[in-house]
């Protein structure tokens, strides 16, 4: 389960949920505003060791964060990098031309998506959905079912996953060979698709319903067992960090 | 002098149909519970026990859909109807299936989680935690993740959650279906003291069990409507031939053999193997052992000595009889352990042989590992090398899909392994892997035989058009039962098919382990059943739990 919330004590762990919410949007923001590649490399870098050292991710989930987006990310590289006009051409093979505006266009906008993709694991891995959700409610006045439904989605992932690895099994059990050749590819994929999908669809109605049954939106509101304590740094430091975000949209 | 606190359920005329369907699954059900009543509903498999439930706790048909008729009141007010505030406190329902209803991903939260939306305030949440999660014996597992649970110890996070809730009526379906026996007669403790708390209790179960004797009152479901009510001994005294018939008591030696014959359900194999032996009856005394009593060798042996009474009469299972057995044993387990990645142990060391044409129990309380110990054999999970012979060759490294050649492996939850449309396609699915109509083989006679036999005795030749989804629990197990069955092959292992059966469901797959095994395949099946399969086995490979020494595995001539 690589994108789920993990216990530990690290910096990011410790951060509240709503300063640390504040945090990751801003670093959307700059990573939306910086337009160069080198910039984006730089801001990359940055929130890796962001994650790697105050978050304590290890540096293989990292990686398979890293190899996951990769699989969209290269090919739209490749689609920018050759698409985007530019006048210093830097290679020329038939009709494909690349040029250094292209190739910065391309990998400014491929080390966004890696930049916002490891942000946002970093966020979910290290945030205790049950916290984001009991601040989300208590110091925002987020209706608590609109609150749930944030954590239901960041909690489902993980769901789909075991779902899968149980219907893998399941399928495997029932003596499927993995595919060979294109069409038995495609029809293996689609089997485990539909079966995933169909059990996730029953597994929504019976939560549902469970939830129902426990007394889920009897009340407009709810208590929350656990309190979270809000540093005042924390709150400073994703003030400042605004306020930084801010003057970087003003310079660039 | 108890205060009754709790709720009274009345219903008159109630009836209910489910969207799409054409008859109504039940009918007429006129009865009513006075607080701090104890009333056991019991029924066969697709009596309509489960839907009772859910008319009672209002999903049905607030969120659910359907039609109902009638009038059924919770202290005076109409769970389908009356504010959610207000059922929640009068009634909690534990459903049939605890993955259904775990909710949160995290134990103790699923108990704060109903507290929570009733606006209990923190410390008292914390005192619930405490006192449901000690209840069902998890409070040392209180901070664990749910996916990391065994079945047994999911329905046990599934009762405290709703124990936490405190509601005056508690409605329980199956609540014992994967529990072990010393959390069969916890459960059963905490429902005396609920009861004793003047709460209201309704507990559902597929056979005459220990809570519908230990019950004030029995209510027999069949068919949709009630055939019986009244208090457990009466029922037992006057009703005991009906009740069997019903499959909710085991059955008269002899008769069950007849029974099966008149209905052709008996295989030529089976037959000439002799008649099918009933299930014996379970040791009618509750289960009072403690869960620190280890029953291993010792215990195993002396509970088998006092069912052996009620079991002489029944001829043995014809896996019993003297046969060519190979000189290697087909399976061998050399110090089979497993720790999940993070260090904690699933399983200990088991050393068990498993034989051609045998019949072996895996048993073994919640969490000792039966499920890990069979998805290892499976392939399903990385067994460490050399532990694991087949036929004296080690399996590391074989692929899943190469071992599904030589083993049949029925899962737990049967909705994992459904991938047909409807019944009939269910069951051939083996045969074809997954071919459409056109491509696939025309199936041989025998294989068509072998398929109607399978689904005569699984007493599913009714249902070939019906999506397997939309079967009820037992039959789902059955199904999923008969499709791995659809191949010959040498090993089955079924997880937890017993789970929740009535008698006769029980009986039907015995009949159909029986006929694979005078095919000359072995079973290893786990059960929680093992007073009312012992019987039939020829060994028991009995897990150690937590604070208990190694695992045994203990031939037929110790039983």
């Amino acid at each position: 389960m690589l994108i789920q919330y993990r216990r530990g004590s690290s910096l990011l762990h410790r951060y509240d949920p709503l300063s640390k919410l504040v945090i990751l949007l801003c670093t959307a923001v700059i990573a939306m505003m910086l337009d160069q590649a080198w910039q984006q490399g730089v801001f990359l870098l940055l929130c890796i060791g962001t994650a790697r050292f105050a978050g304590q991710l290890t540096w293989r989930s990292l990686l398979l964060g890293i190899r996951l987006i990769a699989v969209v990310a290269i090919p739209y590289f490749i689609l920018t990098g050759l698409t985007v006009k530019g006048e210093t051409v830097w290679m020329q093979w038939g009709p494909l031309t690349i040029t250094t505006e292209g190739l910065n266009a391309a990998g400014a906008m491929t080390l966004r998506m890696f930049t916002l993709f490891l942000s946002s694991m970093a966020y979910i891995v290290t945030t205790d959905p049950r916290e984001l959700v009991a601040e989300l409610n208590r110091r925002l006045g987020v209706p608590y079912r609109f609150a749930f439904g944030i954590s239901a989605a960041l909690t489902f992932i993980p769901l789909l996953e075991q779902e899968g690895a149980q219907i893998r099994a399941a399928q495997q059990v029932r003596g499927h060979q993995p595919p060979k050749g294109l069409m038995s590819r495609i029809r293996y994929v689609l089997a485990f698709v539909s079966s995933v999908l169909l059990n996730a669809l029953r597994r929504v109605q019976q939560t549902a319903g469970a939830m129902e049954a426990k007394g889920f939106g009897a009340y407009p509101d709810r208590t929350f067992r656990q309190t979270v304590n809000i540093s005042p740094m924390h709150v400073i430091s994703a003030f400042a960090y605004v306020l930084l975000t801010a003057l970087l949209g003003w310079i660039v | 002098m108890i205060r009754l606190i709790g709720t009274k359920v009345e219903c008159r005329d109630v009836g209910f149909m489910y969207d799409g369907e054409e008859r109504p699954v039940l009918h007429q059900l006129s009865f009513t519970v006075q607080p701090g009543e104890w009333t056991a509903v019991i029924g066969a498999s697709g009596s309509g026990k489960s839907t009772l439930c859910q008319l009672l706790s209002g999903l049905l048909p607030r969120s659910g859909g359907g039609t109902r008729e009638g009038v059924l009141l919770l202290d005076g007010m109409d769970p389908a109807s009356a504010p959610l505030a207000d059922v929640t406190e009068a009634m909690g329902v534990l459903f049939q299936d605890p993955d259904a209803q775990l909710v949160q991903g995290i134990v103790e939260d699923e108990a704060a989680f109903g507290p929570e939306n009733l606006r209990v305030a923190p410390e008292e949440i914390e005192r619930r935690i405490v006192a449901s999660l000690t209840a069902v014996d998890l409070l040392d597992r209180r901070s664990d993740p749910v996916r990391s649970l065994s079945g047994g110890q999911r329905q046990r996070t599934a009762i405290a959650a709703v124990l936490a809730l405190q509601p005056r009526l508690y409605v329980f379906d199956d609540a014992c279906a994967s529990l072990d026996a010393a959390a069969q007669a916890r459960f059963l403790q905490l429902c005396e003291a609920l009861q004793g708390e003047g709460r209201t209790l309704i507990t559902a179960s597929g056979r005459f069990d220990d809570a519908a004797r230990a019950a004030q009152r029995v209510i027999v479901l069949d068919g949709g409507t009630f055939v019986l009510d009244g208090p457990p001994e009466e029922l037992l005294r006057r009703c005991g031939e009906q009740l069997a018939q019903l499959g909710l008591l085991p059955r008269p030696a002899g008769e069950a053999a007849g029974g099966a014959a008149a209905r052709g359900a008996v295989a030529p194999q089976v037959a000439r193997g002799g008649a099918a032996p009933p299930i014996a009856p379970p040791i009618v005394a509750p289960v009072t052992a403690p869960a620190e009593d280890a029953a291993g060798m010792q215990g195993a042996a002396s509970q088998s000595a006092s069912a052996a009474p009620t079991t002489a009469a029944a001829p043995n299972a014809p896996a019993a009889a003297p046969a060519a057995r190979p000189p290697e044993p087909l399976l061998e387990l050399r110090s089979l352990h497993y720790s999940y990645p993070g260090g904690r142990e699933a399983l200990s060391p088991v050393d068990a042989v498993l034989e051609a044409r045998s019949w072996a129990l895996l048993t073994g309380e919640n969490g000792s590992g039966k499920t890990t110990l069979s998805r290892l054999i499976m392939g399903l999970l990385p067994a460490p090398k050399g532990s694991i012979l087949w036929r004296g060759e080690d399996l590391t490294g074989i692929p899943v899909h190469r071992r599904a050649e030589r083993i049949g492996y029925v899962f737990q939850q049967p909705e994992y392994m459904f991938t047909a449309p409807n019944v009939w396609e269910e069951l051939v699915y083996s045969l074809h892997g997954g071919l459409s109509a056109a491509k696939r083989p025309e199936m041989t006679d025998a294989e068509r035989s072998r398929a109607n036999h399978l689904l005569e005795t699984a007493g599913l030749a009714k249902r070939l058009h019906m999506s397997p989804y939309l079967l009820s629990q037992g039959e789902k197990r059955l199904l999923s039962l008969i499709s791995q069955m659809i191949l010959a092959r040498p090993l089955y292992i079924l997880d937890e098919p017993t789970s929740g059966m009535d008698y006769a469901a029980m009986e039907r797959i015995v009949q159909l382990c029986r006929f694979v095994i005078d095919e000359g395949a072995a079973i290893l099946m786990i059960t929680h059943d093992p007073d009312i399969m012992r019987p039939y086995a020829d060994s028991v490979i009995h897990l150690r739990g937590r604070n208990q020494e190694e695992s045994v595995h203990i031939p037929k001539q110790h039983l």
